[in-house]
């Protein structure tokens, strides 16, 4: 019985420890609200997904290209604007 | 909108939502404003002429503002012209309507009721088209959608813009940045790029003759229709490029301005001082507001 009590001691301590890690983990990741005082300086905007290009503007599905600015992916291509009619 | 859609914002973990969030709203407009999706809203309203037609809020301000610039426009601006469009050969994809052999002129053209004479209640939410209107809010639409979406980033990032297809909207700048470049493409060979327009806030749009263009029975056609023939617009420029710090106002006015030419520039002028515009001709020359000068880089011919 002795044994039995310190096991589920040394189990429910352990399971604590591993909770609190976990949210304190999760906690500290979660995203805030963009502060407009302290943007980070970058240059560049990564490609997040891939781009289909259309040749026909009526039936194909559209292409999506998502860039958000990311300061440790300064290598990546720049967003590129072009325009030329539809 | 039937293209391609570029979403940039500053910011990381919260961009990266906003983007998404901006991603959902423009797929939901498209699914509302589509006239190739026959559930949409959109196609539900055309197969309702004739009746009173409850619509959803977008809706009704997007086609609120169409009839604002069909009337300002004097009719140039209209959502009716889809009869045309099909009558002059445009009346399936444009990959198969280019791969066609149209050999059959366009047929006569009919009388069909003006646009304005679609009659919206406010109050109550609701539409009813006269019959024989078929409405298509293909480019305004998609200036309205970007807007749309343009809105939403703004409670995620300082600093974002919202390409659909060539009309676009830029709000703030990129840290450390002191413009936007966009790249004009040569209408004559849109692989290749004529200019570079450096822009602050604001929105840019472009009609072109030259992008969708087939032939019927021997003649050269485009998707522009002038409202005044129903025929593919004469125009005197290639293509038209407006920056407005409205895009459904851009979307418009690059289309009344390639189809009217330089005679509709002092009212257009007049009435949204704050555009600006740049029209390619037929030898690759850049015409257009002196303003933009000072922001336009030409490349090497």
């Amino acid at each position: 019985m002795k044994a039995f009590k310190s096991v589920l001691r040394v189990w429910l301590a352990a399971t604590s420890a591993v909770i609190f890690l976990a949210t304190w983990v999760i906690l500290g990741h979660s995203p805030n609200p963009i502060d407009s005082r302290s943007h980070t300086s970058v240059a560049s905007l990564p490609t997040i997904a891939p781009f289909q290009p259309l040749s026909d503007e009526d039936a194909r599905p559209f292409g999506w290209q998502l860039f958000s600015q990311n300061n440790r992916q300064q290598q990546q291509p720049r967003a590129r604007f072009v325009t030329g009619g539809s | 909108m039937n293209t391609s859609t570029l979403l940039a914002a500053e910011g990381e973990g919260w961009a990266q939502q906003g983007l998404l969030a901006a991603q959902r709203s423009i797929e939901a407009n498209e699914r509302r404003f589509s006239r190739f999706l026959p559930e949409s809203e959109l196609s539900r309203l055309n197969q309702s002429a004739g009746q009173w037609v409850t619509v959803s809020a977008e809706m009704l301000d997007l086609l609120q503002q169409s009839v604002d610039f069909y009337r300002e426009t004097e009719g140039i601006f209209d959502p009716s012209i889809l009869p045309d469009l099909k009558r002059v050969g445009y009346d399936r994809t444009m990959d198969e309507v280019r791969a066609d052999d149209l050999s059959t002129p366009a047929s006569i053209r009919t009388e069909r009721p003006r646009f304005d004479q679609m009659e919206l209640d406010l109050a109550r939410g609701r539409v009813r088209l006269p019959r024989g209107l078929e409405v298509d809010l293909g480019g305004i639409a998609k200036g309205w959608i970007v807007e749309q979406a343009a809105s939403l980033l703004d409670a995620y990032a300082g600093a974002h813009a919202v390409n659909a297809g060539g009309d676009m909207i830029f709000t703030g700048l990129p840290e450390g940045e002191d413009n936007w470049t966009v790249y004009l493409e040569d209408p004559r060979h849109p692989s290749e790029m004529l200019a570079e327009l450096n822009v602050k806030a604001g929105a840019v749009a472009t009609s072109s003759v030259l992008k969708r263009a087939w032939t019927q029975a021997g003649q050269a056609r485009h998707h522009l229709i002038d409202p005044r023939t129903g025929e593919p617009a004469q125009t005197d420029w290639l293509s038209v490029t407006v920056t407005a710090p409205r895009l459904t106002v851009a979307e418009v006015y690059a289309k009344v301005l390639l189809i009217c030419g330089e005679s509709a520039l002092e009212k257009a002028a007049a009435l949204h001082p704050e555009m600006r515009y740049l029209a390619v001709e037929a030898s690759g020359n850049l015409v257009g507001t002196a303003a933009h000068r000072p922001n336009l880089v030409q490349w090497l011919q």
